[in-house]
């Protein structure tokens, strides 16, 4: 569901400090506007829970850019980006609140998206960091191969992130394979046991 | 004895695809021995970079993806052999290799592998090389200009304009059309020699791995656009037909059998329609040759020309066999097994 | 464009040697000849009815349809009929039982075609034969006795486009014809077919009268095999049948071909390239392509719209370079759509 987000943030974070700004920029809208859904709960009307859900969003995000933990040189660069992704955090963060799973448990929810959100975001900006401009957080890094222009595209972003998707399928499916055989070979036990 | 079951038709044609791709590598090599009598061992070493990179990076993506590859599938050698012919002789090294990983590894093997790929994986790696290293790309050297091997970061080349650039420049190229079809101008290693690439054609057009028709309508399309808008007076619609990568693209990636259209009223008008784009995107776009961009564009429209060919092929059969749709069985020449005694 | 146009594909005859040698008898398997009746009718004087009950006695089937002959004539005397057809087509390679009957039994056949014109009261008759042979020894004559050869052009599946106007003909085939003279001059009753035996494993390759219900291997043995066959074919190369176990398969009066080869279509592991080859020889003007497609994205319910009109012909299965089994697989979603298929 995070995934709505996604868009604006694969394109604008083409260096490891960009993703990070964008990744930070949208964990704070989900997390303020869940917390801020949650807070006014079934106490107030369903219109007028998603007016105040994105006050709050927008306050987080202004908060964020005001509070000079990202330079000012660094958002500017993102310029349009900011808002973009806020605004479909908002959207976001209105379907994640849950209302109906207890609160430990949607916020759990929460919390592990955002962190693999700013996990994938991260990689991401770090792969296409290294293949553009051979650097890491600005800074130089020792790398004999070509410089991949092409790597600061929109669609590379998305290529790699088909790839990711595709990887993440496939530690799935690894794991998937791991419990299966955990569970035969915990039933087969059984069986012997039961039998001798 | 017991045999396995067979199906009908019990003869096959022996031709296979393998004989089909080793037809389209056949007709490669002429090109590499061109391009290495213009500029040297080089051409030949860019050529087997390639192949080596597009045969591991394809065996790898199989077996990652769980299928069994197979030795004798040569699409990702055609791939591999035709990408180097489309860049300068003095390229780097890794920008081959880049070019053909993106082709085979982002354009040819997560659409499905062989027989599935939408786009030409030759025209994507090198829209890819295009897109990241347009001023290497479009630097070419002298012809007969000997390359060494290693290209030590200090060598000087001597480059020259090529006619593409020349075009695209206002003017008319330096060179004659003589030149031109012997190839004596700087351009892509393998696309210059016009005189050799024809004979390719006609040899691949008789092995019918190609449509002649097809690239005809590609160029006629070209023609068509250049003889109404020249971008320089004279000769300038032959010299546009025949600067760049636009034949080699007409003969090799517009009749790729994967992404081009299988019937004949939707594959002449994908070509003829590429032809068309193609020149335009000279003439609007920002490089000074596009035929690359303009393939992939089609690319993308051939499952809407297929289907629309479907269609009319499906009117056509209504019409012309009337309300009969069941034109009965073929005359039984076989023993039913088990049949009761008549 | 027209799409439907009728394109087919040439194909290599592979009638030598067996056109050459005529008609022979296996020495293992010999010929048991039968009578239905001691008096031999005057032919002469025979009328429709007459000739109908001969040839239900002689039991003859015509090999080109399976229909028993008799009714056959008898339709044609009731409907009335244009023309005799004597089918000695064979287009499909390797099989030539019918048309060595037309070269090396014409004395027979002319006379039997007579038979069955003076009978039914037809005017015309026509001996068909393909046209496209172009590896024989022998010369193909124009006339046989007093009846035209008709030469039937064009490319593979020339003997299915034909068969369009067949009601207002009889079409008969050679072989039955020859079985219909023998039961009016003697009265015989057919107790053998005319095969042709060939393929790369056979050591004499040649058209065989083989008495019916032989089993194939008997047929094999007795022509000599000089290789393990690792296929065996009845019927035509390009719609036969094949054959899994050849003790248990007899000879019919409808097998004309028992093929063995002995090389076997690996499964190279080739995929679709999209090469579009069987769109070009659809004689149908199909899309096997097309529908190969939709069935490996199990869109059953558009491949069967997709399918209709196939004929089952094998050209486009022929000319796969991936050596794809496309024909069988389209005919049947066809005859799934004929049939009225449920919607998946």
């Amino acid at each position: 569901m995070l995934g709505l987000g996604l868009p604006f943030a694969v394109i604008a974070s083409t260096t490891l400090k960009r993703g990070a700004l964008m990744s930070a920029l949208c964990c704070a809208c989900a997390l303020v506007g869940f917390f801020l859904a949650r807070l006014l709960g079934r106490h107030v009307s369903d219109t007028l829970r998603v007016l105040l859900v994105s006050l709050g969003a927008v306050c987080a995000v202004g908060g964020i850019v005001q509070s000079g933990v990202f330079s000012r040189v660094l958002i500017d660069g993102l310029g349009a980006y900011v808002p973009l992704a806020a605004a479909n955090m908002i959207l976001v963060s209105i379907a994640v609140d849950r209302q109906e799973q207890p609160f430990s448990a949607a916020l759990r929810g929460v919390c592990f998206s955002c962190i693999g959100f700013t996990l994938a975001m991260c990689l991401l900006s770090v792969i296409r960091e290294l293949l553009s401009l051979h650097t890491i957080w600005d800074r130089p890094v020792q790398f004999s191969a070509v410089p991949i222009s092409g790597a600061a595209l929109p669609c590379f972003g998305f290529i790699l992130l088909g790839f990711f998707a595709a990887f993440g399928r496939t530690l799935g499916r690894a794991h998937l394979r791991i419990l299966i055989r955990r569970t035969l070979r915990a039933k087969r036990e059984e069986k012997e046991e039961g039998i001798g | 004895m017991i045999l396995n079951p067979q199906s009908p038709p019990h003869i096959r044609t022996r031709e296979t695809n393998a004989t089909l791709m080793g037809d389209t590598i056949i007709s490669l090599l002429p090109l590499y021995a061109m391009a290495t009598y213009f500029y040297g061992g080089r051409a030949l070493l860019l050529g087997l970079t390639g192949l080596l990179t597009a045969l591991i990076s394809d065996m790898a993506c199989t077996m990652i993806a769980g299928r069994v590859p197979n030795l004798r599938d040569f699409s990702a050698a055609v791939t591999g052999l035709i990408l180097p012919l489309l860049m300068p002789a003095s390229i780097r090294y890794s920008i081959v290799i880049v070019a053909v990983i993106f082709a085979i590894v982002v354009a040819k093997q997560p659409f499905g592998g062989v027989g599935e790929n939408i786009f030409n994986p030759a025209a994507a790696g090198m829209a890819f090389a295009i897109v990241c290293w347009p001023a290497e790309v479009f630097t070419y050297p002298a012809p007969f200009e000997k390359i060494p091997i290693k290209l030590a970061a200090d060598t000087a080349i001597r480059t020259a304009t090529s006619p593409a650039q020349a075009l695209a420049l206002g003017g008319l190229p330096n060179q004659t059309p003589l030149d031109l079809l012997m190839g004596n101008v700087p351009g892509p290693m393998g696309t210059t020699n016009i005189l050799v690439l024809l004979t390719c054609l006609l040899y691949l057009t008789v092995r019918r791995t190609v449509h002649g028709r097809a690239t005809l309508a590609f160029l006629a399309g070209g023609a068509a656009v250049a003889v109404l808008f020249p971008r320089a007076g004279g000769l300038a619609a032959l010299y546009e037909l025949m600067s760049g990568m636009l034949l080699f693209a007409a003969i090799y990636m517009l009749n790729d059998p994967v992404t081009s259209p299988k019937r004949s009223a939707p594959m002449l008008l994908y070509s003829a329609m590429t032809g068309v784009l193609s020149i335009m995107f000279r003439h609007l776009g920002r490089y000074e040759e596009s035929v690359i961009f303009a393939l992939l564009v089609m690319n993308s429209t051939v499952w809407l020309l297929d289907l629309w060919g479907e269609r009319v092929a499906r009117r056509e059969r209504r019409k012309a066999h009337g309300a009969q749709t069941d034109p009965g069985l073929p005359q039984e020449t076989g023993v039913h097994v088990g049949d009761p005694e008549e | 464009m027209r799409e439907t146009g009728y394109k087919g594909i040439l194909l290599e005859q592979n009638k030598e040697p067996l056109l050459s040698r005529g008609i022979r008898e296996l020495e293992r398997l010999p010929v048991q000849e039968a009578f239905f009746s001691e008096e031999r009718p005057d032919p002469a004087q025979l009328n429709a009815s007459r000739l109908q009950n001969i040839a239900y006695e002689a039991q003859i089937i015509d090999e080109s349809d399976g229909v028993q002959l008799w009714k056959k004539l008898a339709k044609a005397s009731r409907d009335g009929a244009l023309a005799i057809v004597v089918d000695a087509l064979d287009d499909e390679p390797y099989i030539s039982s019918q048309l060595c009957i037309a070269l090396w039994m014409d004395d027979e056949l002319e006379d039997a075609i007579t038979i069955v014109k003076d009978a039914l009261g037809i005017e015309r008759a026509v001996v068909e034969i393909y046209r496209n042979l172009t590896d024989i020894d022998i010369r193909i004559p124009s006339k046989i006795g007093n009846y035209r050869v008709r030469r039937v052009g064009g490319t593979y599946p020339a003997e299915l486009r034909v068969r369009k106007n067949e009601s207002k003909l009889l079409i008969i085939g050679a072989c039955a014809l020859i079985h219909l003279y023998r039961a009016v001059t003697r009265c015989r009753i057919q107790t053998t077919a005319f095969v042709s035996v060939a393929g790369d494993c056979i050591a004499n390759p040649a058209n065989y009268e083989i008495p019916l219900d032989c089993t194939v291997a008997q047929v094999l043995s007795a022509s000599g095999l000089i290789a393990p066959p690792k296929r065996i074919v009845t019927g035509g190369s390009m719609t036969g049948i094949g054959v899994t176990d050849p003790t248990s398969v007899r000879v019919r009066p409808a097998t004309r071909g028992i093929l063995a080869f002995a090389e076997q279509f690996d499964d190279l592991g080739f995929s679709c390239i999209g090469c579009g080859r069987c769109v070009d020889v659809c004689p149908q003007g199909l899309s096997p392509y097309f529908v190969h497609k939709l069935l490996r994205a199990h869109r059953r319910g558009t491949a069967r719209r997709a399918a209709e009109g196939c004929n089952c012909c094998g050209a486009c299965s022929y000319v796969c370079p991936a050596k794809l089994d496309l024909s069988h697989r389209i005919y049947e979603v066809a005859a799934d759509g004929r049939r009225g298929g449920e919607e998946t």
